[in-house]
């Protein structure tokens, strides 16, 4: 029973911290620009497919990593800078309608290079599982929950401590205040996506050896952490870790007491109940609007 | 007989700070009733509450006798209250008589089978409601745009639409917010015209506006906020005579006699003490949104070490122009020159570092970030040197509430700390021109004095300042030379005392 | 009277019958009929789905849930039941209506972003049940459904017919019940926006504090677009079933809600005309591209994101423009 039990809730906890890893990088572009990225899957598609391919190519894996991040953070640039930047006029939905055709020239890109079938990556260390209470534990979720922890740790000093990450915040408050005080907003938005496209590239590396990793699995690995977004309330660091792990458990739970056919639908039921008492999740900033 | 529109002790709170307190009035059907008030005296705020966009904190609105609590806007509009808006609300996704025909909407019912088949029931009330719509659009003088797209329509045609969209629901009671907000004289006494004919209809009309002789000739009744609080009513003749309202709308305790702000005599007044060095030169500007042009043809000169403040109505675009000046509003045409630079190509960062620094209208600090994470950021451009942090140390100095309250975050400050702060902020950016927008707006009397004291502080200091207020008389009285700027165009300058005595001047703020 | 006629609010659909009209001239075989009736039931669906993101500027992100809920509620009825084809339809559609009206209450109510994800995940629930409930929906699988029948008469694409005296083939007929159709979804659709509903759902998107102001329930009016756009989606999925033959969950996936979006979008939302055309591009766009092969998804996404940066407002509005812009030109230059 309780390993059973123990057994789901570090599913959960695993796939929660990939998920409130991509749920972080939707916040931080949502904030600095207020766009929903539907390209976040991509970047952590490019993070496992570039090292698994780096690796193959006999990179050490360090390197590979250190590469594929990289190229993840030149991509977040490069959206920034072509796709969403020349468009700052545009609708909401029209922005949207610009991510998704980013995501799919990006995973077009990668179905050439790559092709379509899917990649094992090895664990980091030990491909031994390890026996906790009699649940069996994969020695990769400890990589995943240490360096999303590292990650998220790493997050709140950046935007605590440094000036460029309080001039983010700022600039997420009140962009022209931003501007007044001699923020560059375009570079902040640069750096946010930057920002983003790495959390989500590391996200995709670390989870890789769990999930495998293919050109495709941006798509509803994006989806999942928009939704973690939303349940935490787009634009809180808090919600979207908090969100993140929630979905991840009670998709884990669902999964193994109910159906895994039906765990998707608990996951997209969950946030329909949050989102209908909660109209802007769980962290959501209450706005008043002024007329 | 019972009033129309009755309110009691109505209170409203954002956070903790409350914009509507107490107030408590009564209009009489058919009477033309205004609000008046400084800026941020919570004028709005009251609109919104009658006609349902706020919940009130306390208090009871009656329309007719039936209280609103419960009721939507819309459900107000069916009982007969209708309005408009300071930022106008227009469907730009529609045409011009598109928009007046949406105000017909509570009469013209009709069932989706109708609507799908387009039977001729339907056609019928569509043509009767588009000529219903024409004739009000000519009637509120905006019938040369009976076929544009809203989008197409100049600034003031469209205020008139938005009016005329309110007639056509056939109200009770309308109320305008702000009609004649960046309107001009011509344009301002047409809307004299359309509003007293709309009186004259038998149709209540409340009114927001800064425009005190407009007011003064039409209002039957007046109601004074200030601070959120009812500082008097009653008719136009009472408050012209009304000592502390001549006190809240020029600033200070004076009164007609005495034209000269708060604590500072005009002896006082500190003079330039350098040669005449020109320091900010703008020549010919002009800018627009959009289609609305907002500022035409400016030229404003500012000497090194000079107050020069600038006073306008709402929406004259003081604003824009300090906007344009920090290169956030791109412009049409025109120089602006700093220090013998021009500006055109310099950016809004650049700006800054040059020493070109803005207090914003309304505060704009961080809300959710502390105090001193503000003040740092306002030292963005300089990074984070040890010079930086002296600097901090003299804010904090010079304003002891922030150092008490640095790691508040700063949207729990209150109205005058956070003025306070974005003082600070901006000083923290070493800046040679500081430009002031507003600083008193929403302030108390109290507050308004000590920051007015702080001005006259950095100009010994040696800081140009580029001050913008509504708040003329203490704004003219601290100046060195002023401009007066209407609808766009700078349409008085000289020195602060000329303007102070100007009739012009006088007449704009005061409709004496 | 014929130029007044060319002047009225028609004039649209008077240009698109007559395309439908001239357009077999062009058609060499049944595949490219085939194309053709997909585009025009797609078109009509997207026409739906226009009415609430173009006019009233609510998202959906999660239309093809209804689409697909329509297709298999006539799959089920017509193949496992046996019921005819219409009252299928017909029944189906006022299902669907309800569902869309129990959902979109609540829903309605979020703006922005958290609608896109509360459509997004009302359009996934309905696809995961499809996918699971095979018993009935027969699975990822999909399942057969029968031609279209009305009074026992039956339309299917391999059939012969003869109308008016000439011989049509199946997909001839199929194409002649296909632009009825599409023709009917834009009549519909004009007649709806030039309305006082239509004014009303217009509103929501232009200013919803003025729309209330002067008495709109912009509650109601969001809910009334959100079951409309469902009604379309449900119809045009039935009919999408019937010819097709064969259903699978895919025609309820997100990939198909996100193509039906996009279709409004790069069409141009709030153009009844245009999001034709976005319906039209998009579906022969891959087909030209299959030349490139591996290269298909690439260009795709290049085509999408570079129209969308550079054309906003979409297509039809974006050409419209620059077509109106040179002729005003032309006009002040012979002047």
């Amino acid at each position: 029973m309780l390993a059973e039990f123990l057994q789901y809730l570090f599913t959960g906890i695993t796939i929660g911290a990939t998920y409130a890893l991509i749920a972080l990088g939707f916040t931080l572009i949502y904030n600095a620009s207020h766009v929903i990225n539907f390209a976040q899957g991509e970047f952590l598609m490019i993070g496992g497919m570039a090292t698994v391919s780096l690796t193959a190519m006999g990179v050490p894996m360090i390197v590979a990593v250190v590469l594929a991040v990289i190229l993840a953070g030149l991509l977040g640039i490069a959206l920034q800078r072509l796709a969403i930047a020349p468009a700052k006029q545009a609708d909401v939905v029209t922005l949207i309608i610009i991510t998704i055709g980013a995501s799919i020239f990006i995973r077009g890109v990668a179905q050439v290079v790559w092709g379509k079938q899917y990649h094992v990556m090895q664990n980091f260390s030990t491909s031994e599982p390890i026996e906790v209470f009699g649940a069996v534990l994969n020695s990769q979720s400890l990589w995943v929950l240490g360096v999303g922890a590292v990650l998220v740790v790493a997050l709140v000093l950046f935007f605590t401590k440094t000036l460029i990450g309080k001039a983010i915040l700022a600039t997420s408050m009140n962009k022209e205040a931003a501007r007044l005080v001699g923020i560059r907003t375009q570079m902040v938005l640069m750096l946010a996506f930057m920002v983003s496209a790495v959390l989500g590239s590391v996200a995709g590396i670390v989870v890789a050896p769990i999930t495998f990793t293919s050109y495709d699995i941006g798509i509803i690995l994006g989806l999942k952490g928009f939704v973690a977004a939303a349940i935490g309330g787009l634009g809180s660091g808090v919600g979207a870790v908090v969100g993140g792990l929630a979905l991840g458990v009670v998709e884990a739970m669902a999964s193994g007491y109910l159906s895994s056919d039906y765990k998707d639908a608990v996951a997209f039921s969950m946030i329909l109940l949050v989102l209908f008492f909660m109209p802007r999740g769980l962290f959501g900033a209450k706005v008043v609007e002024r007329v | 007989m019972t009033a129309l529109v009755e309110v009691k002790e109505l209170d409203k709170a954002f956070g903790g700070v409350h914009a509507v307190e107490g107030v408590s009035f009564a209009v009489e059907a058919g009477q033309v009733f205004s609000v008046i008030g400084p800026n941020g005296a919570g004028k709005t705020t009251l609109f919104n509450l009658i006609t349902g966009l706020y919940t009130p904190t306390k208090g009871e609105i009656l329309l007719n006798g039936e209280s609103t609590a419960k009721l939507e806007p819309n459900q107000l509009a069916e009982r007969g209250m209708c309005r408009t808006f300071q930022q106008m609300q227009i469907c730009m996704n529609m045409t011009a008589i598109e928009n007046v025909m949406l105000g017909r909407h509570l009469h013209l019912k009709s069932s989706l089978f109708t609507t799908l088949f387009r039977l001729p029931s339907l056609r019928r009330n569509e043509a009767a409601a588009r000529e219903r719509a024409a004739d009000l659009m000519k009637y509120v003088g905006c019938g040369n745009y009976l076929n544009s797209e809203a989008s197409a329509m100049s600034y003031g045609a469209l205020k008139r639409l938005e009016i005329a969209r309110a007639l056509a629901a056939e109200p009770k009671v309308i109320l305008l917010d702000e009609p004649a907000a960046g309107l001009n004289a011509v344009e301002t006494s047409a809307l004299e015209e359309l509003i007293r004919k709309i009186a004259e209809q038998g149709i209540t009309v409340m009114l927001v506006e800064h425009d005190m002789k407009l007011v003064m000739n039409i209002s039957d009744r007046l109601l004074v906020l200030n601070y959120g609080r009812v500082l008097t009513q009653g008719t136009p003749e009472e408050i012209r005579q009304n000592p502390e309202v001549i006190a809240a709308y020029l600033g200070g305790s004076c009164t007609q006699e005495q034209f000269g702000g708060r604590g500072l005599k005009h002896a006082d007044r500190v003079t330039a003490p350098h040669a005449k060095k020109e320091m900010l030169s703008i020549k010919g500007l002009a800018t627009s949104y959009g289609q609305i042009e907002a500022l035409h043809d400016i030229d404003v000169r500012i000497n090194s070490g000079e107050i020069v403040s600038l006073v306008g109505a709402n929406g004259a675009g003081k604003s824009t122009l300090l906007m344009t000046i920090s290169g956030l509003q791109p412009t049409d045409g025109g120089t602006i020159t700093f220090e013998g630079k021009d500006l055109a190509k310099v950016p809004a960062d650049q700006r800054v570092a040059d020493g070109i620094v803005q207090v914003p209208e309304g505060r704009q600090v961080f809300k959710n970030l502390s105090v001193h994470d503000n003040l740092l950021l306002g030292a963005y451009s300089r990074g984070k040197t040890p010079e930086v942090l002296e600097d901090l140390e003299r804010i904090y100095t010079r304003f002891p509430i922030l150092r008490q309250k640095r790691h508040n975050l700063a949207g729990e400050l209150s109205g005058g700390q956070q003025q306070m702060l974005a003082m600070g902020r901006a000083l923290m950016a070493k800046p040679r021109l500081l430009l002031m927008d507003e600083p008193s707006m929403g302030l108390a009397p109290l507050i308004i004095e000590e920051i007015f004291n702080i001005v006259k502080e950095l100009k010994e200091e040696g800081i140009t300042i580029f001050l913008v207020e509504q708040n003329a008389s203490q704004a003219l009285a601290l100046a060195d030379r002023g401009y007066v700027l209407e609808t766009g165009k700078v349409v008085v300058e000289g020195t602060g005392r000329e303007l102070l005595s100007n009739e012009k001047v006088r007449e704009a703020y005061l409709g004496m | 009277m014929l130029n007044r006629f060319m002047q009225s609010r028609l004039r649209g659909l008077v240009i698109l019958a007559l395309i439908l009209i001239i357009l077999p001239v062009f058609l060499g075989n049944p595949f490219h009929y085939e194309l053709v009736i997909q585009m025009a039931i797609i078109a009509a669906t997207v026409i739906g789905l226009n009415l609430l993101v173009g006019f009233a500027g609510q998202i959906s992100l999660g239309h093809a849930g209804f689409f697909g809920l329509g297709a298999y509620f006539s799959g089920i009825a017509t193949g496992t039941y046996g019921w005819s084809s219409l009252p299928a339809l017909v029944v189906g559609a006022i299902v669907v209506g309800f569902i869309a009206w129990i959902v979109g209450r609540p829903i309605l109510r979020l703006k922005g972003h958290y609608l896109s994800m509360a459509t997004l995940a009302v359009g996934f629930i309905i696809a995961i049940i499809l996918n699971n409930e095979r018993a009935m929906t027969g699975g990822p699988d999909g399942m057969p459904v029968p031609a279209f029948e009305v009074f026992g008469w039956e339309l299917s694409t391999f059939g012969q017919y003869s109308l008016l005296g000439l011989e049509i083939s199946g997909v001839q007929a199929w194409y002649i019940l296909a632009s009825v159709v599409l023709l009917l979804a834009v009549w519909f659709a004009l007649n709806l926006i030039e309305s006082p509903i239509g004014r009303a759902l217009r509103s929501v998107k232009g200013s919803e504090v003025a729309a209330s102001v002067v008495g709109v329930n912009t509650a109601k009016y969001k809910s009334l677009v959100f079951v409309i756009s469902a009604v379309y989606a449900s119809v045009m999925g039935s009919f999408y079933a019937h010819f097709q033959g064969f259903i699978t969950p895919a025609v309820a996936s997100f990939e198909f809600s996100i193509l039906f979006i996009t279709m409004v979008v790069l069409g141009g939302m709030g153009s009844t005309f245009g999001v034709i055309l976005g319906a039209v591009v998009l579906k022969l766009l891959p087909q030209v591209l299959a030349d490139f092969q591996e290269l298909e998804t690439v260009m795709f996404g290049l085509i999408l994101m570079l129209t969308m940066i550079f054309m906003p407002k979409g297509l039809l509005p974006t050409l419209t423009a620059i077509v109106s812009r040179r002729m005003r030109k032309k006009a002040g230059d012979g002047a």
